[in-house]
């Protein structure tokens, strides 16, 4: 019988004295503080504790599996890449079991609450969530992670600019290598196509549109699967151009830039015809317009929040420099969008919405609104329309603010009480190999 | 159906490392195979390259006759099982194996519910199709997982390690189910587990790896009696064979516990070795006071010293130190750590009829047949006795 061993990289002392010694299912609700956060069919039992005013997800596995699973988070972790962060790992006294903590996702959401509300029709919004898991796994094989269980239930969602970040909650199969053969990202793929149409098959027939919802559940997950290679071949294209022709470099370039990638290195290579090179381009990573507002303003936000807030620094600028009739530095423009325009705008949006969510956030849907309300009605609302349609709870259809109105925030989570545990003891969610 | 052929398949990293070093195996239509061996023995990767997930560095892999070395998972026409085994709550039993077919779109609604009610069928399924995967029991809704593989209707079924992922419970039970639905089926199944316990009692044919060679393949008695080398020797067998080594003076050998004189047959295999290596599987031992007399003289009699008996009910297992010779032997080290690191640990285990009354700390009598003794070169490992011809 193995010894209890308690290994946390959070030292909140809530944590460290909860009940290790006793197996998860059997932890007292009235003495943890539970709460209760739905998890998709999941073949090992998942709970939610609150700690030290913080939340965390605690997962009930065998050793090697979650020795395993906490090994791959901590190489994504050190990569920057989408997933948990791992907070530790609990060897228990019985039989085979240990317990894996992770660091819950703030302000993340479930498919499953957000397309049980987003009505098929929706297509914005679902397009956006099937970018968010394209992009995931791509970025995942570029670093030589394949996943090998890509699914809705086991990705969460958060909401970055106006689009959606996906991150991976479930890395029990997942494998680390140096780089992933073609095989293993096909095979991905496929793993993944197949669980995104279970997934979203499973919604259809839970809103009771499972016979419209075959067709389209399928030309989704397909969707996510074109989308992904898209990008994939948009990353390892190698035209061949012209000695000389700066232009088709610059334009290569740009084109990465735009979808975010971070150009890290451009060759040029003879292919033995002394006319003609092949242009290869390595990328770094996916925060181009990120590491660019950061450098203007060190704020540190996701990808698709730095995109809306540089177009917003450089319509201002471009407008500044209008009135004044002269070029104004970038650096200068940065600064006084920080101190006139960004600061009161985040501060005067995250009071439209109560205070609820991410501060930075409710900036971007503020802009985003604002731009929708003013496309409707032909010339600028400003933002006094925009605020008051955010605390309504009611924007342009289509927005990606839309998406914030659907789901409780984690703060608001209820406490999950013997009661309920009961409750949901009567239909158990599916336990499987 | 189909066989699946590997032909002196080589996967070299790109530090140089051979992960499978000139593998050749031939699984034949419907055969159960397992390949098993120690962390780092290649067995993985070799189940992936038949599966498409790794590049082949060299070699051929064909399935069917067909190679497939180029080919992408998908066009492989393999299942692997338990890979993605979500259930969804919302769907029945029906449609949670059914709508990897509809995603496919090549067959029609009937084709599709022939093919669901035949797997539900195999399965012990069919009365519980209309159900939400909720009211079924943990091992029904691994069934329903094993129908979506089945309806693939793939030429063969590939496992990777399935049980690590289950509770101890869990674990026994599902060994059955797959190996009820193997032999139905009679399907070419490959199955990879580090467990030597899987091993033996699931495959029609062990494949045994270490560091990316093949070192044995055969029926699960086949290793357990006849096993090539040390290394096997000791892989399989629980608890593991003891390992011994023996000084030959003349014909007799001399083990650190006993001396005796070698059987006619061994002494040619053995030639003019001054030092060898024995096995003794640990239930080769008796007590010798619960052996016929008449059977007494045709084996080695000898005293050990006790140190602990284990009594488990259906057996029990002494313990007895022993003295070990200063002799230091190539590569046993590298050996010993493929093995889990116990195998020369200087003490027999000796496997007793759980009538015995041998006590700890007793000094008891304890017999062995050394005609049933294998002998390995000290050097390479090899199993010596294998050259001589069978004894009863």
């Amino acid at each position: 019988m193995p010894a209890l061993e308690v290994r946390l990289r959070a030292t909140s002392p809530e944590l460290l004295s909860l009940p290790w010694r006793v197996p998860l299912a059997d932890w007292d609700p009235t003495r943890v503080a539970f709460r209760d956060i739905p998890v998709g069919p999941s073949r090992h039992l998942v709970r939610f504790v609150d700690a030290d005013r913080r939340l965390w997800a605690l997962k009930s596995l065998p050793r090697r599996v979650a020795q395993r699973e906490f090994d791959v988070l901590r190489v994504m972790e050190t990569r920057s890449l989408a997933a948990v962060r791992p907070a530790g790992i609990v060897v228990q006294p019985q039989d085979d079991d240990a317990v894996l903590v992770t660091h819950y996702l703030q302000r993340s959401w479930q498919y499953r609450r957000l397309l049980m509300r987003v009505a098929p029709d929706a297509t914005a919004h679902r397009s956006r969530l099937f970018d968010g898991i394209a992009s995931l796994l791509l970025d995942l094989h570029r670093n030589g992670v394949y996943w090998g269980d890509c699914s809705l239930a086991n990705t969460l969602f958060t909401r970055d600019g106006q689009v959606i970040q996906a991150w991976m909650v479930d890395a029990e199969t997942a494998e680390v290598h140096p780089s992933l053969s073609d095989g293993q990202r096909r095979a991905d793929l496929d793993i993944m196509v197949e669980n995104v149409a279970g997934g979203l098959l499973d919604v259809a027939a839970r809103r009771g549109e499972f016979d419209g919802g075959v067709e389209r559940a399928f030309a989704e997950a397909t969707s996510v699967a074109n989308r992904y290679t898209e990008l994939w071949d948009l990353l390892h294209l190698e035209p061949t151009v012209d000695a000389g022709a700066t232009d088709t470099v610059t334009a290569r370039v740009r084109d990465l830039e735009s979808f975010g990638f971070a150009v890290d290195e451009v060759r040029l290579e003879s292919d033995g015809d002394d006319e003609t090179l092949r242009l290869r381009v390595d990328v770094a990573g996916r925060r181009f317009h990120a590491e660019q507002l950061r450098a203007l303003t060190g704020l540190d936000v996701g990808e698709g929040q730095a995109r809306v807030l540089l177009s917003d620094l450089r319509d201002l600028r471009a407008r500044w420099e209008q009135d004044l009739g002269h070029h104004v530095p970038e650096a200068i423009a940065a600064r006084r969008w920080m101190l006139e325009v960004f600061t009161p705008g985040v501060e005067r949006a995250h009071a439209a919405l109560s205070g609820h969510g991410d501060p930075v956030q409710a900036y971007c849907d503020l802009l985003e609104v604002r731009w929708l309300l003013s496309e409707q009605a032909g010339n600028d609302v400003g933002d006094d329309r925009a605020l008051d349609a955010l605390a309504r709870r009611h924007t342009p259809g289509g927005s990606a603010a839309e998406v914030s109105f659907v789901e409780l925030p984690t703060e608001e989570l209820p406490a999950l009480t013997p009661e309920l545990l009961e409750e949901l003891g009567q239909e158990p969610p599916p336990e499987l190999p | 159906m189909a066989e699946i052929t590997l032909k002196n398949i080589v996967k070299t990293y790109g530090d140089g490392f051979p992960a499978v070093n000139d593998v050749s195996l031939d699984i034949a239509d419907g055969e159960f195979m397992i390949l098993v061996g120690p962390s780092g023995c290649g067995k993985s990767t070799l189940l992936r390259m038949i599966v498409g997930l790794e590049d082949i560095t060299s070699g051929d892999m064909l399935i069917g006759g067909n190679r497939v070395n180029d080919k992408a998972p998908r066009d492989r026409n393999l299942a692997m099982v338990f890979q993605n085994y979500a259930l969804y709550p919302h769907l029945s039993v029906f449609e949670n194996i059914a709508f990897p077919l509809r995603l496919r779109k090549t067959l029609s609604n009937d084709e599709i519910k022939e093919k669901v009610e035949k797997a539900a069928a195999t399965l012990e399924l069919t009365e519980h199709l209309d159900r939400k995967p909720s009211n079924l029991s943990g091992g029904q809704r691994q069934r329903v997982a094993m129908g979506r593989a089945i309806v693939r209707d793939a030429d063969a079924f590939l496992f990777d390690e399935p049980l690590s992922n289950l509770d101890a419970k869990l674990r026994g039970q599902m060994r059955t189910e797959i190996l009820r639905m193997q032999r139905r089926m009679g399907i070419t199944t490959v199955y990879v587990t580090h467990d030597q316990t899987e091993a033996m009692t699931l495959g029609d044919r062990v494949a045994l790896l270490r560091k990316g060679i093949l070192q044995q393949v055969a029926t699960p008695r086949e290793l357990y009696e006849q096993p090539v080398n040390m290394f096997v020797a000791g892989f399989i067998g629980s608890p593991p064979m003891n390992f011994v080594p023996a000084q030959m003076d003349g014909t007799t050998m001399k083990l650190p516990f006993v001396s005796f004189d070698v059987p006619v047959g061994l002494r040619g295999a053995i030639g003019d070795r001054e030092w060898v290596m024995v096995g003794i599987r640990p239930e080769r031992f008796e007590d010798v006071d619960l052996i016929e007399e008449g059977k007494v003289s045709d084996g080695v009699t000898f005293d050990g010293k006790i140190d602990v008996v284990e009594w488990l009910g259906n057996e029990q297992y002494a313990y007895l130190p022993y003295e070990l010779p200063q002799i230091r032997v190539e590569g046993l080290e590298e050996i010993e750590d493929d093995l889990g690191g116990e195998t020369m640990q200087p003490q027999l285990v000796v496997a007793l009829d759980p009538a015995s009354k041998i006590a700890d700390g007793t000094t008891a009598k304890i017999w062995f047949d050394p005609s049933r003794l294998h002998v390995f070169d000290m050097a390479s490992g090899e199993n010596l006795s294998l050259t001589v011809p069978a004894q009863s």
